[in-house]
């Protein structure tokens, strides 16, 4: 369980979340929606701890993080951030081999047990058949999953995600939601991220955050988030809500920019 | 392991040492192959004298040094995430060259301890740049803007010494430009253990320079401290720069192309790519070396200068080949 309260971040003295309390369960899948700049992707880091507040604090499982070192974080939090940059020539299986290092010393070789997870990993986020080959001839899709597998040998409860999907077309983001919903399902791990397609969160989420100007101005399930009043106040449009066929879940359709 | 690699590693170094054993015997005096063994035994010989007491230590010189440079170029273009970073970007060398001028032309009387005084001033500079790049931690791009300028200012100082003792310029140039001439065992046992336990270090650290080829956070959310890592392997390179300087001059280049070349050809995997820019800055060093000391008869080219122009098209001719 994460809990956040009056959590404060300035960045060069420029407030981005101000005052803000939050509560998230264990083993949820979480989506935070929000207009660009309105702190989304800041309250992420500072869960991760790459960004430290200046009042406020953030405890997991009850005890703040202030208090875990980054190592002792790193084994039950993972984050994949929106940017990640590699060497050329790395192999899919050697950057996911980096995973392993929360659980190692430096001069520690691998045990029969880190193969294990690495292997684990790599079945759990299905790149098998790739895990030879150079990331840089792969697409963008592919190399999603194997910054993932990286994150899960870590072995996390919780898994932060930052715009995940970004840059990937239809097919690849949807294949990727899935094999997160899966991951959250089959190994109940906490699943926490930021994501920009509203219709999305409200179909693979359990818990919808909206953020606007670095407060909360919705927390609650999907059913309850989305609702034209919210939508308007998020991004100023005017929208249409309806159900989706097929997953029964909420489906906002915009209209225009509201007057 | 990866065997192609280990085996790229074992040739090169066997042609190193095959190579400072083999270029002992030329020079504007040249000298039987068969009598590397043969004089040997007669320590009075001139052969002896020529390839144990001249030559040998002199490339054995020109190897550590360029292995330390090479190495030193890569740690630091790991830290800095920057390929165009060599040991000068963190204001060794220009710290070194004033300390160097200063005493070589202010204050002659300092000479006997030129090179721990050359040395310290490499350090210094160094420490001074990183001081003034701190900020909630190191950033690649502060240290280099900082080196920068710290840079031009004792370039400024160092030009400012080259007018006010004009007539006296001339003797120095040499060192300037970075030099093997005239080096014996003496040179080589001043630097040679601090050097070993520098590239040992380098070896062992290697994992390190690997994790900084991601992203800063990254780096972070694996558990790492990016700060510390930065610290360790920028002192490793600036330690290494720093004490080759102080004994042969500024070398230019090979820092800077020596692990361009050797990525090249090993790809960026640290744990091979220090090893290999070892072997091949040594190979590269003692080549150029070999090369300034015989191209023109009983004139003796500074080091530097070949470097750059052997190793600037060779490393033009493996760029165009590689796209």
């Amino acid at each position: 369980m994460i809990e956040i309260k009056n959590l404060k971040i300035n960045y060069d003295k420029i407030p981005i979340i101000k005052n803000l309390s939050l509560l998230i369960k264990k083993k949820e899948i979480v989506s935070i929606i929000g207009p660009n700049g309105c702190g989304k992707s800041t309250l992420l880091k500072s869960i991760a701890k790459l960004i430290n507040p200046i009042s406020g604090y953030i405890l997991l499982d009850g005890s703040p993080l202030s208090s875990f070192s980054e190592k002792s974080l790193s084994k039950t939090l993972a984050i994949l951030s929106q940017h990640n940059t590699s060497p050329e020539d790395i192999t899919v299986k050697q950057l996911v081999t980096y995973g392993r290092s929360p659980h190692k010393n430096w001069f520690e070789q691998y045990s029969k047990k880190d193969y294990e997870v690495i292997s684990w990993a790599i079945l759990h986020t299905n790149i098998s058949n790739i895990q030879e080959k150079k990331l840089s001839n792969l697409s963008g899709g592919e190399r999603q999953r194997v910054w993932i597998a990286m994150c899960l040998c870590q072995k996390p409860d919780i898994l932060l995600l930052d715009e995940p999907t970004t840059y990937l077309d239809i097919g690849h983001q949807l294949e990727l939601l899935t094999l997160i919903r899966e991951l959250n399902k089959r190994l109940g791990i906490t699943i926490i991220m930021v994501l920009h397609d509203i219709n999305q969160a409200a179909r693979f989420s359990n818990h919808i955050i909206m953020m606007k100007d670095g407060n909360i101005i919705a927390d609650d399930t999907p059913d309850k988030t989305i609702t034209k009043e919210n939508i308007k106040n998020l991004y100023n449009i005017e929208c249409h809500i309806s159900k989706d066929p097929i997953s029964n879940s909420k489906y906002v359709y915009p209209l225009d920019l509201s007057i | 392991m990866n065997k192609n690699k280990l085996l790229k590693i074992i040739i090169s170094a066997c042609i190193l040492i095959f190579l400072t054993i083999f270029l002992s015997t030329i020079g504007s005096v040249n000298i039987p192959i068969n009598e590397i063994f043969s004089s040997l035994i007669d320590r009075s010989s001139t052969s002896f004298s020529i390839i144990y007491l001249i030559r040998l230590p002199r490339n054995i010189l020109a190897v550590i040094v360029g292995m330390s440079l090479s190495v030193s170029g890569v740690l630091l273009q790991a830290v800095m995430k920057n390929p165009l970073s060599d040991p000068g970007i963190t204001g060794v060398s220009s710290g070194a060259t004033l300390m160097g001028l200063i005493v070589m032309l202010a204050l002659p009387s300092l000479t006997p301890i030129l090179s721990i005084l050359v040395f310290l001033g490499g350090f210094i500079t160094c420490v001074i740049v990183y001081t003034i790049s701190w900020k909630n931690g190191i950033s690649p791009i502060r240290v280099i803007l900082a080196g920068i300028s710290v840079n031009s200012i004792l370039g400024a100082g160092i030009s400012l010494l080259s007018i006010i003792f004009s007539d006296k310029i001339q003797s120095v140039l040499l060192w300037l430009n970075g030099s093997l001439a005239g080096k014996s065992w003496e040179s080589v046992q001043s630097i040679f253990i601090y050097i070993i336990i520098g590239l040992i270090l380098a070896v062992c650290f290697s994992p390190m320079a690997n994790i900084l080829s991601l992203s800063d956070e990254t780096v972070s959310s694996l558990g790492f401290n990016i700060n510390i890592i930065r610290l360790i392997l920028s002192s490793i390179a600036v330690l290494l720069a720093s004490i080759t300087t102080s004994v042969v001059g500024i070398i230019g280049f090979i820092g800077l192309v020596v692990p361009h070349i050797s990525r090249l050809i090993i790809g960026s995997d640290h744990k091979y790519l220090i090893p290999f820019s070892m072997i091949l800055g040594g190979i590269l060093l003692l080549g150029t070396d070999t090369i300034s000391r015989t191209i023109i008869q009983n004139i003796e080219l500074p080091v530097g200068i070949i470097m750059s122009i052997i190793g600037g098209p060779f490393f033009l001719y493996l760029l165009r080949k590689k796209s």
